[in-house]
């Protein structure tokens, strides 16, 4: 689906469009900047007058699992509000940042007025991966005052485009902001030229959607990247608590391990196999346990996947030193080896030793694709082994329970959006 | 006694009900031999608890414990020494690596007599000179894969006067060769002899809407045909449906949907599955054909969808008798199609895994696999 100003637009016309965005882009440059204000209010408002019955029908009709549908509206409706968005630029920009800050800088003659301002036109490119991901995307467009070119992605049902148009009934300002189009990404001749177009390229997605952006963008366009990451748990001491563990379960359990958030696998602080069994031998109940507390509905094709995978593995573990924990609806998959590797998914995670002295080495590799770390230890461990994990990589640490969840202020795989999608100028006097 | 013989020696194509004894007496022998030629088959086969003994009747070959093609793609199992194998050929690899496979003499010489059995019963055979458009790649030296040399195999039917390809041989690599095909097209017109088009069902419905856009509609000579084999979900986004394709190769091309023949066939397992005059894919006395529950691995009645074990005693250089592919399948029973065949037939309904990938996590996993290469 294409959008453009505020207008659905057929395939046809935005050929049409192409040719004369520049002119109209020109133009709403040539505006005064967008007020934030304006957007958190329309934000709010459309946070609001959010119709949730008729959200949750409409999520379930675009393909989202009905099991996340009513935690996805309640988390958009916060994460839409003002007293969210506000705090949002507050943290990430400043507090001071839409004033323009005036000051006399030290050993220099003259007086600066320095403020954040957008980098201007931002092309980006949404993954299919999770689901409203577009819409915030192009919203954190607008709060920096960014015109947004949006490429949906091939799988997006027409969500991105229903809840803009929504947004644009509230404060029709902001239509001009945001076009969209749903050309293929292998169409390079309109990729590049949305490229021309942009101060910058917001890519979202696995390596080759990365790459080619790489390849395809001048050397005067900036590229942001929001990459495909992947996160684990860590297990450390002896004193373990079953609440910590059961928050490690939750988390398998409740995101079905498809997130970059989720917990993969376990890591256990040692170095003997023993150690790795005997947490198997306790962890796989409670985990079976969570499973009873979500059940999970898997497609049929999900289902002979993870059955597939699940059987080859048991074959495997033949040729080398895995051993496969069968347990209700779930799985322990334990190996010898410390590799990081994605899990089976779908409730059934790998687990293997890793003794502190050897995480850097280990997990280095693997740099930029470390997210969160879900760290279970005796509270005074955490700041060594804290110390240890970012220098991996990784970006974020908490326990089991939260490694999926988002607290007002975080930062996005260890980056404040608002702060990327803006630039700071100054303005010089002298007297 | 050499069941297997025994077996491809069988003039019925579809006649299980006879074939029952002869086909678990050659999977027993089958099975047999590649344990003792090949040490690692035998140790799944022992891990799984699979004795020499579970197989008696037909329904015990569910208890061959099948093995997943993927898992070929990270062991190369093989049951004779390499220079005994005559035929290689690798998967596509569309999802990955791609699996080596090796036939030995033996295995040619009764897949050979196979096809010999299908070609007849479907009247395949023809001695006249026909034109052929291969949809798929021209053969060469760079490139291994057994859907080239089937495809290219598939023009000794009838004597082939000239071949076109839709994907050219550069030397290095291939070229999309569409203005070729059209040119061919209107040529084999103009000559009145049959036209027989091969390969792909993909490449097919974009051929044929080349043709369209073109506004060339085409009356071919009457006894052409078309033998389709392979995905057709090879572009994900271009999903064919399989009676629209047929009624726009009728409109286009002038050839009706009973002479469209399509084919399924396992790199790993050799088996050919030729349609029948409905378009099922009926089990031929070479194989049988079991579902099985994903969650469990047992066998689940017909009708019900899940994993396609394929079985057969056909190749003897590698132990693939019983293996588990990566589609979802259901099976149902032969009397269901009115064609006349008997014997169940079966229907390939996807892949296994997601539509689309909705994860960021597999994803990261392509990244980790180039991490440790």
């Amino acid at each position: 689906m294409n959008l453009v100003n505020g207008k659905i637009v057929s395939s046809d016309a935005c050929d049409a469009v192409l040719g004369t965005l520049n002119t109209r882009i020109q133009k709403t440059l040539a505006k005064p900047t967008l007020d934030p204000a304006i957007v958190i209010a329309a934000c709010d408002a459309l946070s609001v007058s959010l119709d949730e019955k008729q959200y949750e029908q409409t999520l379930i009709e675009y393909g989202v699992s009905a099991q996340f549908v009513k935690e996805y509206i309640r988390e958009a409706k916060i994460m839409l509000s003002k007293a969210y968005l506000c705090s949002k630029m507050q943290t990430e920009l400043g507090a001071h940042y839409g004033t323009p800050q005036q000051y006399k800088p030290s050993f220099y003659d003259g007086t600066v007025i320095q403020q954040i301002a957008p980098l201007g036109v931002l092309f980006h490119i949404a993954a299919g991966n999770a689901d409203g991901l577009p819409v915030f995307t192009v919203i954190e467009g607008l709060l920096t005052g960014n015109i947004n070119i949006l490429k949906l992605p091939r799988e997006e049902g027409g969500l991105t485009v229903q809840i803009l148009l929504e947004l644009f009934r509230i404060q029709p300002q902001l239509a001009e902001y945001v076009y969209i189009f749903d050309y293929a990404s292998n169409d390079m001749d309109v990729m590049r030229q949305l490229a021309d177009l942009a101060d910058a390229v917001v890519v979202w997605g696995g390596d080759a959607a990365i790459q080619s952006v790489r390849e395809m963008a001048k050397p005067n366009t900036k590229i942001i990247e929001w990459g495909h990451k992947i996160s684990f748990a860590y297990v450390s001491g002896e004193d373990i608590s079953e609440e910590a563990l059961e928050g490690i379960a939750q988390n398998i359990c409740q995101t079905n391990q498809l997130l970059c958030s989720s917990c993969q696998g376990i890591y256990i602080d040692t170095e003997h196999m023993d150690d790795v069994d005997r947490f198997c031998n306790r962890f796989l109940p409670i985990l079976e346990r969570t499973c009873g507390l979500f059940p999970a509905e898997l497609g049929i094709g999900m289902e002979a996947q993870v059955g597939l995978r699940l059987y080859n593995a048991s074959i495997e573990t033949v040729f080398n030193d895995t051993k496969l924990w069968k347990g209700q609806n779930c799985s322990l998959f334990v190996c010898t080896d410390m590799a990081l590797q994605t899990s089976v998914m779908f409730r059934n995670c790998w687990v293997k030793r890793l003794p502190r002295s050897e995480i850097i080495g280990t997990l280095r590799p693997y740099k930029n694709y470390l997210q969160t770390i879900g760290l279970v230890c005796e509270q005074s461990e955490m700041n060594a082994l804290s110390e240890r994990f970012w220098k991996t990589g990784a970006v974020r640490i908490t326990d089991g329970a939260h490694m999926s969840k988002m607290y007002n202020g975080s930062a996005h795989d260890g980056e404040f959006p608002l702060r990327r999608y803006t630039k700071t100028v100054a303005l010089e006097r002298f007297e | 006694m050499d069941y297997r013989n025994q077996l491809f020696a069988h003039r019925h194509l579809y006649d299980l009900g006879h074939t029952n004894g002869v086909f678990v007496s050659a999977m027993k022998q089958s099975v047999d031999s590649h344990r003792e030629n090949c040490p690692d088959y035998d140790r799944i086969l022992a891990d799984q608890g699979y004795q020499a003994d579970c197989l008696k009747t037909e329904q015990d070959l569910h208890r061959i414990p099948p093995i997943p093609t993927m898992f070929y793609k990270a062991h190369a199992l093989s049951s004779v020494p390499e220079k005994k194998m005559v035929i290689k050929a690798t998967t596509s690899g569309t999802k990955g690596t791609p699996t080596q496979v090796g036939l030995d003499l033996p295995t040619c010489y009764y897949g050979a007599r196979m096809l010999r059995l299908i070609f007849s019963y479907y009247k395949l055979f023809s001695a006249v000179p026909t034109n052929y458009i291969i949809l798929g790649y021209q053969p060469s030296k760079h490139n291994k894969m057994g859907a080239v040399k089937t495809a290219y195999g598939a023009t000794f039917l009838a004597p082939a006067l000239h071949r076109e390809y839709a994907l050219k041989d550069t030397g290095s690599s291939y070229a999309l060769n569409m203005e070729g095909i059209k040119e061919q097209l209107l040529r084999y017109q103009r000559a009145k002899l049959p036209v027989r088009f091969v390969g792909f069902p993909a490449y097919l419905s974009f051929m044929i809407k080349m043709l369209r856009e073109n506004n060339i509609k085409l009356t071919l000579n009457p006894g052409s045909k078309i033998l389709l084999g392979g995905g057709w979900k090879q572009f994900l986004s271009e999903e064919v449906d399989k009676e629209e394709l047929y009624q726009m190769a009728e409109e286009t091309l002038g050839i009706e949907a009973r002479n469209v023949k399509e084919f399924f066939a396992v790199v790993e397992s050799n088996v050919l599955y030729c349609d029948c005059k409905n378009h099922h894919f009926h089990v031929p006395i070479y194989a049988r054909v079991i579902i099985r529950d994903p969650r469990t691995m047992e066998p689940v009645p017909n009708g019900t969808p899940g994993l396609l074990n394929l079985i057969s005693p056909l190749v003897s250089s590698m132990p693939v008798g019983s293996i588990i592919t990566d589609d979802i399948a259901v099976l149902y029973d032969g009397k269901q199609c009115g064609c006349g065949i008997e014997a169940p037939h079966f229907e390939i309904l996807g892949r296994v895994g997601m539509k689309e990938i909705k994860t960021c996590a597999a994803g990261a996993g392509e990244v980790l696999r180039g991490e440790q290469r």
